[in-house]
């Protein structure tokens, strides 16, 4: 059963893989796909294909597995199935990274680095007013995500405040909207090592992870070190997030609908729904994006699109449960 | 197997909890009572080491375990079956896999062998047919069962049960206890429980200690010779006169006397002020 829904979610998995190669300005058939990689069309197609779409495709697939696996592990860590990627304030933080990175007029990998280093700081600084505070760390964590978060949106407005009306404020918002527009292979080598490595560590603490579900008294009295697991999995978590922001912007949605429709469908088993999930998160987004870049003219930033999709599941979601008495 | 108790004196937020509690645990059972708020669960949270008691030790098997710092060795040493269900979303059987934590290393997944031993343990406790289904799902009974088999395949020599009687109903409470009692027995384990019912405690438990505001009130065995007169005079000093035994052919039972307007005052005055009913 489960090795099904693994192929299946494959099967998916590939249609959309397949659908974003081919869907764009200059369309290409499956054959034209077939010629490039066997290496007999060596024109136009093959430098669409190798230069444009195969980083965009690839980079898109990780980032929406990157933040799904992110939106996942949150969940699980704070058991609150609402808790999103930004919860420790990476998004404020790596926004604010990007928007003072714009304003020095930095370079587009300049301004990457600057909204992920701001990003992982961010984040120590939230678990060191943590750790400060002391108390019950699932709640307190949550606080210091609300100020540090609070925080950095002060900056960002700030930032915009100074910001160049005409050249410098609209990059900051088109920045913050999300999009792949200029992703390349410089920007998939940039992403897919720290997305890759903090995927497999997650993957590989993913049954530890899973023990959270108990709670703290009865996953310590099964002698898991509760507060350790929890560290690794936020840390880990916030680096996917993290890198996800510094290569594509703020995108949205995507770490709360994907594992909240997952748990949903094949039931609260992070172990199983790892590879689902990732795999799910990979398509949600990939889909997004090939509709963001074929719907108009000009191209959309993709977040419009996640958002507005995020926001229909999760009502759908609403509705059904209500109908069947039951809360979120 | 020996699990001792010794001075055991614990303060939460400032308040006392327990004040020089000394015991040991005898036989298969050993059942703690008392009011609410007479520091039952405190207690065997502090065996858990889920709380720090400021002086005293707990001494299983000749070690203590307030310095005993691998959380790994405690739950290789104690099961934990507590009163509420956490993992609601959770299949059985990933649920009652999680028991084998302690004997993985930090990457390792659970694998064959430990599918095995929940088979085997789903098997023995005759719930082998709940395996596929979401714990949210099962009743109450069901549930405190794939707790014991979780406790089953963790191995431990110890078994702390907070409360396992609550939210069954009266026939489900002698199953639950009866199960525990053969796979006890069965595998030579032991157990400490805190329970309510004192016919409970009367009927599984080699041994009854008594709690009355954080302190040892009696701790009685079976074998001792008084066994009767002195639980019978301990459970009415904590929940009033009105108590009695009654005998018949099947055993016998701890009753309330009188009818329901009988005046209470004095199991009112017996409660520890502040605690709640």
């Amino acid at each position: 059963m489960n090795h099904k829904r693994f192929w299946v979610m494959a099967g998916i998995m590939l249609g959309a893989v397949l659908l974003s190669l081919c869907v764009g300005r200059y369309p290409l058939t499956l054959s034209d796909l077939w010629g490039i990689l066997t290496g007999s069309d060596g024109g136009m197609g093959s430098r669409v294909f190798l230069q444009i779409r195969l980083p965009r495709t690839f980079l898109v697939l990780a980032c929406g597995a990157a933040l799904s696996i992110s939106g996942l592990v949150y969940q699980n860590i704070f058991r609150n199935p609402l808790v999103s990627p930004d919860v420790l304030g990476v998004t404020g933080g790596a926004s604010v990274g990007a928007a003072a990175a714009i304003l020095a007029g930095a370079s587009a990998a300049a301004t990457a680095a600057s909204a992920f280093g701001a990003g992982i700081f961010t984040v120590l600084v939230t678990v060191a007013l943590a750790k400060a505070a002391g108390g019950q760390q699932k709640v307190t964590l949550l606080i210091s995500g609300i100020v540090t978060g609070a925080l950095a949106g002060a900056l960002l407005m700030m930032l915009k405040y100074l910001a160049d009306p005409s050249q410098q404020l609209p990059s900051i918002e088109y920045w913050l909207m999300g999009s792949f527009h200029t992703s390349d292979w410089k920007d998939v080598g940039a992403a897919a090592p720290v997305i890759a490595a903090s995927l497999f560590c997650l993957w590989l603490m993913r049954w530890k992870l899973q023990l959270l579900v108990l709670g703290e008294e009865e996953a310590g009295s099964l002698g898991l070190p509760v507060g350790k697991v929890r560290l690794a999995g936020a840390l880990l978590a916030t680096l996917l997030a993290a890198s996800v922001v510094s290569a594509a912007g703020a995108v949205s949605w995507i770490g709360l609908i994907v594992p909240h429709m997952i748990r949903r469908l094949f039931g609260d088993d992070l172990k199983r729904n790892f590879s689902l999930c990732a795999m799910g998160g990979g398509t949600f987004l990939l889909l997004a994006d090939t509709l963001a870049r074929s719907l108009t003219a000009a191209e959309i930033p993709v977040s419009i699109l996640t958002s507005f999709a995020g926001a229909l599941l999760l009502a759908l979601a609403l509705a059904g449960r209500s109908r069947k008495g039951e809360l979120l | 197997m020996s699990l001792e108790f010794r001075n055991i004196t614990l303060y939460l937020e400032n308040r006392i909890i327990l004040e020089d509690v000394s015991f040991s645990c005898s036989g298969r059972i050993t059942a703690v009572m008392g009011t609410n708020g007479a520091g039952k669960t405190s207690l065997l949270k502090s065996l858990l080491g889920l709380y720090h008691p400021g002086r005293g030790e707990i001494l299983l098997d000749g070690i203590n375990l307030g310095q005993l710092k691998s959380p790994v060795r405690r739950a290789q040493l104690l099961s934990y079956v507590p009163q509420d269900c956490q993992a609601a979303g959770c299949p059985v059987q990933e649920f009652v896999v999680m028991g084998r934590n302690p004997y993985l290393k930090f990457w390792q997944m659970p694998g064959k062998k430990e599918y095995e031993a929940v088979e085997h343990a789903l098997e023995e406790l005759g719930i082998q047919d709940l395996k596929n289904r979401t714990m949210e799902h099962l009743s109450g009974g069901e549930r405190k069962l794939c707790y014991l088999a979780r406790a089953r395949v963790q191995e431990a020599g110890w078994m702390v049960l907070d409360e396992p009687e609550s939210g069954l109903d009266f026939g489900r409470r002698r199953l639950l206890l009866s199960r525990l009692r053969e796979y006890l027995t069965k595998h030579g384990k032991h157990a400490i429980m805190s329970v309510h019912d004192p016919a409970l405690a009367d009927a599984y438990a080699d041994r009854v200690v008594l709690l009355q505001e954080g302190r040892i009130l009696d701790c009685i065995s079976q074998e001792d010779e008084n066994y009767e007169e002195r639980m019978m005079e301990g459970l009415r000093r904590l929940y009033g006169r009105q108590l009695d035994w009654v005998r018949g052919a099947a055993g016998r039972a701890v009753v309330w006397r009188g009818d329901r307007n009988a005046d209470h005052s004095e199991l009112c005055e017996s409660r520890k002020p502040g605690a709640g009913l």
